[in-house]
Order: structure tokens, then sequence, then C-alpha cells
């Protein structure tokens, strides 16, 4: 695994792929703190529904990064589509956590919120950041090229989908009560963005649960994927 | 026939020992559209197969389905052993941003190749191949036939048991290609089976392989006297090159059923398909020169 994430690693960087995500994500960062006195777990809300986002993009672009004849080759190095797929949305997933300890670490070392933030609210505040990074590239994985025939609808499902989680609570309410479960269905970033909007008001239990919910949900959501691509292997739409 | 609804056991390319890989009534088809049909197919270690088939013929498909990258709609494709090293070399590589050494080094690792032996194996790759070692220029900077080489070194970078390759040829000028021969031959000698979709003649590679051919999603061997008597196409070969002038009446007097036209200097003959393997033989050791050699399925 090490040599597939070294190998990925390679491809990644100098694919370049990372830029425009990157970029617009640490730009926004900036944006936001140009100004100080930020609340902490609210600015951590806002940062972490942004790297949801911007997770879902690096997977979207890992899982594609190599070349269908490359990834080929590389397969029969690999031994296992799965093992290479898991490896890509690892990648991923360790990358958008790095922007996840940026997003916590830099606001909070050049004093752009109201008060320094504790301990608690940093590892609470990281580990919401890791969790809905991980949520939004177990997504990205299924809007790929490998089960989509076009990458115009891959990225217009994804979208779609990334807007529903967003507006699930909206949603909930708008349903009847019996289709009230239909919910559940989407990602749990709601909650998340809820925990952390109203941090203080929670118990300890409730500010674990959105983590669980959100960890639980991309590691089914990944499976079922990796368990797609086993089936089908690389058998990319359209293609003979 | 061989691909009928009844499905007999699977053709071995020649011996009887346990076959390296066997495709057993393998069907591929993307949604309506059939690309093959009950395919039977057994390779032993050491032995070669040549698939041929024009452009779309499901060769490519074939190659993949051996591979594992993809799966068979009906039939079976089976290993000798669940650990069998196989090398697959998809027709082209494209152009990475790393280094021949970094990609081949990143593959072997995946692979899990001990990092002394891989680069001992690396360095003997580029000399057997003939591609400079140790340079910095990227893939992307590479012409097709450096980017070939790379393809084919992946491909062989474990001394797999099993070798696919797609079109390996492609690209590669004469002298690569003799290189790339010398290397094959040498794997296949030392029990490596290899399985090969090919598009030119390639008279030293033929001569100790199976061909088969792709037509219309089925696989039938090629060489094969029955297969020629039931389609009823004559199979013939068109040699083009030079011989000194003293020799052509001996040639000719031992191969009456050749026939023989010049154009200036070169010589073209047409040879029954029979008669191939001795009349090269023959102008050879005449003092020959070999321009090109063509299989064809329709007398002149």
């Amino acid at each position: 695994m090490i040599a597939l994430l070294e190998y990925l690693h390679r491809c990644f960087i100098r694919s370049y792929r990372y830029g425009a995500p990157t970029f617009i994500y640490l730009a926004i960062l900036l944006l936001v703190y140009t100004t100080g006195s930020n609340p902490v777990m609210d600015s951590y809300a806002f940062s972490s529904s942004m790297l949801f986002v911007t997770a879902a993009a690096i997977g979207c672009l890992m899982i594609d990064v190599e070349a269908a004849n490359q990834e080929m080759a590389t397969l029969t190095h690999a031994r296992s589509l799965v093992r290479l797929s898991a490896a890509k949305l690892l990648y991923a997933w360790l990358f958008a956590s790095a922007l996840g300890l940026f997003a916590v670490l830099y606001p909070a070392l050049l004093g752009r919120f109201d008060r320094l933030p504790g301990f608690e609210e940093l590892g609470i505040g990281l580990l919401y950041h890791i969790a809905l990074a991980g949520l939004g590239v177990s997504l990205a994985g299924w809007f790929s090229a490998k089960l989509f025939e076009s990458r115009f609808y891959a990225m217009l499902a994804l979208c779609a989908w990334i807007a529903l989680a967003f507006g699930s609570r909206g949603i909930a309410g708008a349903l009847p009560d019996s289709l009230d479960w239909l919910t559940v269905l989407l990602p749990p970033v709601h909650p998340a963005l809820h925990a952390l909007t109203f941090y203080a008001e929670l118990s300890s239990g409730a500010k674990w649960l959105p983590i669980s919910a959100a960890l639980l949900y991309a590691g089914v959501s990944a499976g079922l994927m990796l368990a797609a691509l086993h089936k089908r292997r690389l058998d990319y739409p359209g293609g003979e | 026939m061989r691909n009928g609804k009844k499905r007999r056991a699977p053709v071995s390319a020649a011996g009887a020992a346990k076959p390296v890989i066997t495709l057993d009534g393998v069907g591929r088809s993307y949604g309506a559209r059939m690309i093959l049909s009950e395919v039977s197919l057994s390779v032993d270690r050491g032995e070669s197969v040549i698939l041929r088939g024009s452009n779309g013929s499901g060769k490519s498909t074939l190659l993949k389905l051996a591979a594992g990258i993809i799966a068979p709609s009906s039939g079976t494709v089976v290993k000798a052993s669940p650990g069998l090293t196989f090398g697959f070399a998809p027709d082209r590589l494209p152009r990475l941003r790393m280094t021949s050494e970094e990609y081949l080094t990143h593959m072997g690792r995946i692979a899990g190749l001990p990092r002394t032996s891989l680069r001992r194996r690396i360095e003997e790759l580029h000399s057997l191949l003939d591609l400079p070692s140790g340079s910095l220029s990227m893939l992307i900077h590479y012409s097709k036939g450096m980017l070939q080489k790379v393809n084919l070194m992946q491909a062989c970078l474990g001394q797999p048991e099993l070798l696919l390759l797609d079109e390996p040829f492609s690209g590669l000028d004469p002298d690569s290609s003799d290189k790339l021969l010398t290397l094959l031959h040498g794997m296949r000698a030392q029990g490596a089976a290899v399985i090969a979709a090919l598009h030119d003649p390639l008279p030293s590679w033929e001569a100790v392989s199976a061909t088969y051919r792709l037509r219309e999603g089925r696989l039938v061997r090629e060489d094969s006297d029955d297969r020629r008597q039931e389609r009823h196409v004559p199979v013939f070969y068109e040699l083009d090159g030079l011989l000194p002038e003293a020799s052509r009446g001996a040639l000719a007097r031992d191969f009456p059923q050749a026939e023989w036209s010049a154009a200036g200097n070169v010589l073209r003959v047409h040879l029954p398909a029979e008669a191939c393997e001795a009349f090269m033989g023959g102008f050879w050791s005449a003092g020959g020169t070999l321009l090109s050699l063509k299989r064809k399925e329709e007398m002149p």
C-alpha cells in the first residue's frame, strides 16, 4: 500500500490536478480570515463544510488520475483493483486532511479568532475536518469516469448530491413524515455543521456523534464503491 | 465447428503440460454488441501465441480478459495458480511526468519486488532494449518508440510466467524490434508463455508461435489445415527480395509451385504457405536479401 501511495503521490503532484481545488480552498480561507475576531467553532463549521466540497473535487480528480492504459498497467502490478482504488481514495483523504490541518491551525496560530482556542477545540475541530474530508472523498469515488460515461454528467451528479447533502434539513422538513427516513441516505454533513455551530450547547456524546456518523457513512460509501468496482473491474462505460 | 453451441475442450497451443492460462468458452459483449464469442484457448509454459485480426476484432479485449482487467460475459478464465505472475503491455503507454527509471521503480515496488534486484532488472532491461538508463528526461518528452520500450519493460519487470502484449512492435524501429525479439525468445526459453496481438508479419516469431485469428468474435487457428479446407481460401506468402542471378534457377527448379516476377532488381515471389519455410531456407542459403514477407489469403 505504501508503494502505491508513493506512486499516486508522484502522479498527482506532477499532474498539477491538485491545483484548482487546493488553491481555491486556501484562497477562501485566506479571504475569510483577513479580518480577526472570528468565532472559533463557527469558523471551523464553515471551513470544514468547504473542505467537504474540496475533498469531493480532489477525490474525483484522484480516482481518474491515471489514463486508462496507464491504469491497466498499474493494475497488473498491484494485482487488485480494490487495492489500487482504495489507495487512491486513501491518498485523496490524506491530501484533503492535510488541508484540514491547515484550516484548523492557520487561524489559531495567526490569531484570527476572537480568542485563543483550547486544545479540545483544536482536536475536535481537526477531527470534524478529517471526517468531512473523508465523507467528500468517499462520495467522489462514485462519480468517476469508471462508472459514468460522461465526465460532465459525473460532475453534475456529484454537485447535485453535494447540494442535497447541504439541504438535507430542508428536504426533511418538506418531505411527508412517512418519507422522512429518506434523508438518512444523504451524506450527514448537516449534523456536523450543526454540532460545530452549537458546540458549546452540546453534551460530549453529541459532539462525537456527527464525526462517527460521517466516518460510518464514508466507510460504507467507499466500501460499496470498491465492491462495485471489483465486480465491474476496469470496464470503462462505452469502452471496448 | 469449434465455436459452436456445444462447447469443446479448450485447444492447447501445443503440449499436454498444465496450462499457464485457459480460456474456456469465453464471450464478451458490450450491450448488444458481441466482441468475443465462445473463445477457447489454453497456453502452456514456454509457448507463444500470436493473435491476429482486423481493427476492432477483439484482440485487445481478449488480452484484457486474459489479464483479468475485464470480466468475461460468459465462460471462464483459469490461471495455473492464483499467484501466477504476469505482465501486460497495453497498446501504448501515455506520456507521463516521470522518468523511465522512476516509473519502472514504482511499478516494481508496487509488484513487491526487492529494491536491489529491481534496480538490477531495470538496468538490464534498459540495456536489452537499448534505452539509456539514468536519463533525467521525463516520458512526456519520449518518442513513440521509446515509450513503447518503457511499456514493454514494465510488462517484463518481474520475470512473468505469462506475458500479454498488445501490438508490442508498434512504433519500434527494425533494430529495436530485433532486440525485443531477442528478449522475448529469451523469456520464452526460460518458460514464460507469451500471447501477443500482432498486425505485421514477423517470421522469426511466427516460426515458434501458434497463430490464431479473430474473425467475427471467434478464434480460429490460422495455420490449421482443417480450417483452410473449410474456408476454401488458399493462404500464400508474397516475398520481395534481392537474389543473385546465378541462384534463381536452382530455387525455381526446387520450388516449381512458386510464381516469380521482377521489378528492376527486386524479385517478387508468390509462395504457397506450405512451401514458405523450405523456400526461405533456400533463399537465405543462396545469399538472398529479404525486403518484405507478407501473408495473404487470395491467389493473385
